[in-house]
């Protein structure tokens, strides 16, 4: 698995790692709007490798792993590391500028979503024969992802009390991935590859 | 003979002098200590982190008494905890910026459970800020000179020969859970002298000790509500302090398992159909 998507994997680890160092570490890590606002940026980053629980970060760890092993060998691990570097700036970026309620957001999701987004689209190009479970699969995570918008209520999360899911993080990774998705399979793009 | 009779009044006499001295004359003391509850196996001073300190309005605040307990007689008894904390809680029920103020039993405080109990506690009554109140009262007998008439035997219920003196010290020391930093602290101190005769001497000092309590609590609350102005102070102008309102959402990435194992089953099958 490291061999096939080494920066996948080591995001996944750090998470889980992070998830064992306590709160105090969770929370000087996190996206948090004021101290973003009081000059710490480096949580513009962080917030997206720290949870809320070990069951928390297990779950983002795993989405994270198995979408990047769709995602990375498509889209190279150099670049990919790049792109996720890009993503979680963007979507914290998002947060802070279109959704002036949240105060916290910990969860790497979003850059889950954008390794989904990425993965899926690449290999709608490319795996003509999978498209049909690709399709279900969008529908599942597009569904989910308007249920929690429009329902207010989380289905199957994991999160503590007084946490809601920050269903704005997963779109704004679902755009971030299909922007780069489409930015990559652009005439362009597929000329200087060729 | 007159010897021998001499003898034994005096033997009666020092026999009978002796329920003076039913009582210790040592201190005995009640504690409940804020540095062995969160430090336990502490051997150097603890490192402090450079972390902000982040309240959200209103504040959720917990109180509780330092688990701890007493030679002899036991700790201060839970109801008796209960009703010095409703005080507390009386007292700072007006203030807009504090939303909601729960006391936490003591059965939920494990002695020596440090910060991370405390982290268990905060999470399970929902709070952000919580005020722990530590205790050490120490209680000295004495006899006075009117003891020797308790070998009158009705002396002993009639005759004020015992003297007892209870000091009371309560601090409340508030936390900020998260960051586990001290925003501010507060005592309150008492001491109760009294008199007592012998056979009422053990509901004399259950209810001196008791009034030590409570006024140690009554001179701690208006400590604590300055102290808590003080803190209102500082926090405009400390960095390491943030107030924010509590309208600002927490929010978190999540995909729950059934939705993970879902994307990863995706995921495994395209990889085994095309890889």
């Amino acid at each position: 698995m490291f061999k096939r998507a080494p920066v996948s994997f080591t995001l996944a680890v750090l998470c889980m790692l992070l998830a064992g160092t306590g709160e105090p570490t969770a929370s000087a890590l996190a996206w948090d709007r004021v101290a973003i606002l009081h000059g710490e940026l480096w949580r513009l980053w962080t917030g997206h490798v720290v949870h809320f629980s070990a069951s928390h970060a297990g779950v983002d760890a795993l989405v994270v792993a198995s979408m990047g092993m769709a995602a990375e060998p498509l889209a190279g691990s150099r670049r990919f590391s790049q792109l996720l570097g890009a993503g979680a700036l963007l979507i914290s970026l998002g947060l802070l500028v279109l959704v002036p309620g949240l105060q916290e957001y910990r969860g790497a999701s979003g850059l889950a979503v954008l390794s989904a987004v990425l993965g899926g689209q690449l290999a709608w190009k490319r795996y003509r024969g999978s498209r049909q479970l690709l399709a279900c699969a969008a529908l599942a995570l597009a569904g989910k992802t308007f249920w929690e918008a429009f329902a207010s209520t989380a289905g199957f999360v994991e999160l503590p009390a007084g946490v809601s899911v920050a269903w704005q993080a997963h779109v704004l990774g679902a755009l971030v991935g299909g922007c780069v998705a489409a930015a990559l399979y652009a005439p362009q793009a597929q000329d200087n590859r060729g | 003979m007159k010897r021998f009779l001499t003898l034994v009044c005096a033997a009666a006499l020092l026999a009978l002098g002796g329920c003076g001295s039913m009582f210790s004359h040592n201190g005995t003391r009640q504690a409940g200590s804020i540095v062995d509850y969160l430090y336990p196996d502490a051997k150097e001073a603890p490192q402090m982190e450079p972390t902000v300190t982040r309240l959200r309005l209103p504040v959720r605040v917990g109180i509780a008494f330092v688990p701890g307990g007493g030679n002899a007689g036991g700790g201060l008894q839970e109801a008796a905890k209960t009703q010095l904390l409703e005080r507390v809680k009386a007292s700072f029920s007006q203030y807009d910026y504090i939303g909601s103020i729960d006391i936490i039993p003591s059965a939920y405080l494990r002695p020596r459970g440090g910060f991370d109990n405390l982290d268990q506690v905060a999470r399970m009554f929902n709070v952000d800020v919580i005020a722990l109140v530590s205790y050490d009262q120490i209680r000295f007998n004495d006899t006075n000179r009117l003891a020797v008439l308790y070998w009158t035997v009705v002396g002993a219920y009639l005759i004020k020969g015992d003297q007892y003196d209870v000091q009371t010290m309560v601090d409340a020391a508030v936390f900020d859970v998260r960051s586990r930093k001290l925003l501010f602290r507060a005592p309150g101190t008492s001491q109760v002298k009294g008199s007592s005769t012998l056979a009422g001497y053990s509901r004399e000092i259950r209810g001196a000790q008791a009034d030590g309590y409570v006024q140690a609590v009554d001179q701690m609350i208006p400590q604590l509500q300055t102290q808590l102005a003080n803190f209102k102070e500082r926090a405009r102008s400390d960095p390491g302090i943030q107030v924010v309102g509590r309208n600002g959402e927490r929010g978190g990435g999540a995909f729950g398992w059934l939705g993970a194992l879902l994307l990863a089953g995706v995921a495994w099958a395209i990889g085994r159909r095309h890889v």
